[in-house]
């Protein structure tokens, strides 16, 4: 998926206003607690069928790392 | 004596491929019992049959979401399997989701399997030819129906639904001599749903969730034995009960 459709499902995740995470957003900034974490990793295996460990969650500090973790399921801007 | 024989009894078990619902199809046929295992994969149940003692134990494969079909396709089973003593249902899908993430289609699905098959199924076996007098339903509810935890809300609405269901569900069928009740779960190791926890969690997050056992993590067996007490003339007397088997979770 493209990158901001990315960004805005993180947001509905967090129920932040859409438009409101961006790639640079720390995770420690926009909410983000154990529960994000868990729903994260089901949001990314029911959308792109991929596990993500929670070890390498806890390693991402900002949403730029969020989306590396998902390889080229997400398309990032130019 | 054995007093949790279930000998000539047939008993309809969903969700018979994994965890609780294979466990309780071993555990019956043990007991004596013939069962008759539903699931989606043909494959799986044929696994879960292999384990089990031998008997005459039928597979059908149908999805209990299609609930427009499901009374007609329970007395087309009954047609060849013989009326049913007992329906245990254990399919059922959780899914960890925060308010914010909680999806129509998370809802429509956990809804569907884990609460409205529980009411179609017992539709479907209370038709004339479909349950022999003396039958009992054991609905697989779960502590999430009786106590709430953060980003488990559909999942534990719907066996919430379910353990009401129990009890409005056996008034109604007392005089049809059907008898209804539900176990309650803790989280049980060997599950998909453990599965999905162990994939989601870090081994500090799963010791922390361990930890809110007295007794540690249950395994199906726990539970299959409840079932089986429930099934048979060992809750001959019981009826609308919810029986919670969950290593002291809900009595903090």
């Amino acid at each position: 998926m493209e990158e901001n459709q990315f960004l805005q499902l993180l947001d509905g995740l967090l129920e932040l206003e859409p438009g409101t995470v961006t790639r640079d957003s720390h995770t420690e900034d926009i909410g983000w607690d154990s529960l994000a974490a868990v729903g994260f990793i089901a949001l990314v295996d029911e959308h792109f069928e991929i596990t993500v460990s929670p070890n390498a969650l806890r390693n991402s500090k900002t949403v730029h790392d969020l989306i590396r973790l998902l390889g080229d399921h997400v398309i990032t801007a130019a | 004596m054995n007093p949790m024989d279930l000998s000539g009894r047939t008993v309809l078990v969903t969700g018979a491929s994994s965890g609780i619902g294979r466990a309780t199809a071993i555990l019956i046929s043990e007991l004596g019992g013939r069962v008759v295992l539903s699931g989606r994969d043909a494959e799986r149940l044929s696994a879960t049959r292999t384990a089990m003692a031998s008997g005459d134990h039928a597979i059908v494969t149908y999805d209990l979401t299609q609930t427009d079909g499901l009374s007609a396709w329970l007395r087309s089973v009954a047609a060849e399997t013989g009326p049913f003593d007992g329906l245990v249902h254990s399919a059922g899908v959780q899914t960890t989701r925060p308010l914010g993430a909680v999806s129509r289609a998370d809802y429509e699905r956990i809804m569907g399997v884990n609460l409205a098959a529980a009411l179609w199924l017992s539709k479907a076996l209370r038709q004339k030819s479909t349950y022999r007098p003396g039958a009992a339903i054991v609905f697989v509810a779960s502590v999430a129906g009786m106590v709430g935890q953060s980003g488990n809300h559909v999942y534990g609405a719907s066996k919430g639904g379910v353990i009401a269901l129990t009890r409005s569900l056996a008034l109604e069928l007392a005089s049809s001599k059907i008898r209804v009740n539900a176990v309650a779960p803790g989280l049980v190791r060997g599950t998909e749903i453990s599965a999905a926890f162990e994939r989601a969690l870090t081994v500090e997050q799963m010791s922390g969730v361990s930890a809110l056992y007295p007794l540690g993590l249950g395994c199906p067996r726990d539970v299959a034995y409840a079932i089986a007490f429930l099934l048979g003339d060992t809750a001959r007397w019981i009826t609308g009960s919810t029986l919670t088997v969950d290593g002291g979770y809900t009595a903090a």
